[in-house]
């Protein structure tokens, strides 16, 4: 299977940093912080844990072994097994692509506002200044109005640092997460001793971390835990097969995905603590209980962050600016880890120069991009990505897992595994890869749909719902396509 | 903050950090 001529990382802690960077992201922020404490709070780490140890990890691993064994990107190591599979590889990566097209919008609304904390131009009411004055958010998806120039302008900057970050590959990505992956937990840690220094921390820090054990019976609470794990480690895009076709051939597998899994889920933990605490500032000077303002997503981070920052005794300007250059520095990783997966797929297929595939992806993300620049581009973002990083995600993962657990053979991979890392797994995770995983994904895909059939998703109409719906099967369109169509590059495939 | 918080949080704390700390022991002792 082997080619023996693929570019290798430079060393292990450049893989072992690249692939912290792809998992790391704006989830972590503003996602876990808020699921943990809706969902019973410190008692959620119970679950959350659990989650990491039977799924998380064991996923990792499935995808580490499965690069590193045929130093392929997932359509050609999906290929390698069984031809037939080639289009659940394409398919991942596509949907991964389709996915950093609207990350790339979000990265440039940081960008925005890290130039915005300069002057604290968001005033008093951030969150008019950033629905009327950043996006001018239109009134429904339907309205989609005009492109936002700023936007549009941030979204080509965000992009041209993308080209910039894999212009040579693995190479170029080895170098640039030394900085990109320690700077943001350097402020993450600078914007803890802020947050835990403030007056009212502690109080946000008990909202969060007082465990409601009680939570624990609710199978809800574990659909959570699980669904946060399966969606904030980077699996089911091709990254980590990607990433993983790179390693030398004497390289650890295990321990990589064990040391990779654990330090995600230990930035969420950390985030966690600098945004409750800055919350139990915010809630003490308003005069209101923690509850009254906890957010997540994209009202986090433009909204409420913002109104916190207005609120610091001292060098405001300075942490606003740390707050969106982390952000920045958080997202740049994972989309270009993103963009890297479908780059390295598409370089087996054309006979193209790396350079030019990144050119052509980026010129085509942009010009797709364009929708979410729009007055309804919030809208728009949030319904495609509903379909594609909740749907999309759970079927290809129980994919990879069915493709793996009976149509490859778990012992296959799990004994490549162990030949090559510092410590073994045992059985157990033939297991989870056969029956486990693919089990608890359909639970969380059933429990989606219900809630969807109950509520439509975000309350808005079913032909905005529909067109989202759309392009995930657009994405699976053109993976079986792509899968069908003879390569261009002879001896590749 | 009430001490079941604390030793929630010192637990995950724990488990997260002390797992990367045996990870980042068991690479350097395997030279890999």
């Amino acid at each position: 299977m082997n080619q023996g001529n693929r570019e290798n990382w430079d060393s292990r802690p450049a893989f072992i940093l690249a692939a912290i960077g792809s998992a790391v992201g704006l989830g972590n922020i503003w996602r876990f912080p808020y699921i943990a404490y809706k969902y019973g709070g410190g008692a959620f780490l119970i679950p959350y844990i659990v989650a990491l140890f039977t799924a998380g990890i064991p996923l990792l691993i499935l995808e580490f072994s499965l690069g590193h064994k045929t130093e392929k990107a997932a359509p050609n190591a999906f290929s390698s097994f069984n031809k037939k599979t080639k289009w659940i590889g394409w398919w991942a990566v596509l949907i991964g692509m389709s996915i950093v097209i609207y990350y790339a919008v979000i990265m440039s609304w940081s960008l925005i506002y890290l130039g915005k904390s300069f002057t604290l131009a968001w005033g008093n009411t951030p969150d008019t200044h950033f629905f009327n004055n950043v996006l001018h958010l239109s009134k429904s998806p339907s309205n989609i109005g005009m492109i936002v120039l700023p936007i549009l302008i941030g979204l080509i900057a965000v992009w041209f640092w993308v080209y910039f970050s894999i212009i040579k590959g693995v190479k170029s990505v080895g170098k640039i997460v030394y900085v990109t992956v320690i700077f943001p937990w350097i402020i993450l840690i600078i914007l803890i001793i802020r947050g835990v220094t403030l007056p009212g921390a502690m109080n946000g820090l008990s909202y969060l971390f007082t465990p409601n054990f009680a939570a624990l019976k609710s199978p809800e609470v574990w659909i959570n835990a699980y669904s946060q794990i399966f969606f904030s480690t980077s699996i089911g895009f091709g990254i980590m097969i990607a990433y993983a076709s790179y390693l030398p051939r004497k390289a650890d597998i295990i321990n990589n995905a064990f040391l990779i899994g654990l330090a995600n889920s230990a930035t969420s933990l950390l985030a966690s603590i600098a945004i409750f605490s800055t919350l139990g500032y915010l809630s003490l000077q308003k005069g209101v209980p923690v509850a009254n303002v906890v957010t997540s997503g994209p009202g986090l981070a433009f909204v409420t962050y913002p109104a916190i920052i207005n609120l610091f005794p001292f060098a405001r300007e300075i942490f606003g600016a740390l707050f969106f250059i982390m952000l920045l520095t958080l997202g740049i990783d994972s989309a270009f880890s993103l963009v890297e997966a479908f780059s390295s797929a598409a370089l087996e297929k054309w006979k193209i120069s790396r350079p030019m595939m990144n050119f052509i992806i980026g010129v085509i993300s942009i010009v797709l991009g364009i929708l979410f620049t729009t007055n309804s581009g919030l809208y728009w973002l949030d319904i495609v990505d509903h379909y594609l990083s909740v749907y999309g995600l759970i079927i290809i993962v129980i994919l990879e897992c069915l493709v793996v657990g009976y149509i490859v053979g778990p012992s296959v991979l799990r004994k490549y595994a162990n030949s090559q890392s510092d410590f073994s797994i045992g059985r157990w995770w033939d297991i989870l890869i056969k029956f486990f995983i693919p089990f608890i994904l359909l639970v969380i895909m059933i429990w989606n749909i219900k809630n969807e059939i109950i509520n439509p998703y975000g309350e808005y109409s079913r032909g905005a719902l529909f067109i989202g719906m759309s392009v995930l099967i657009a994405t699976l369109i053109v993976a079986i396509i792509l899968s069908i169509r003879r390569s261009e590059f002879k001896g590749v495939e | 903050m009430p001490l079941l918080a604390w030793i929630m949080m010192i637990v995950g704390f724990g488990i997260l950090f002390g797992g990367i700390i045996f990870c980042i022991y068991k690479a350097i002792k395997s030279g890999h």
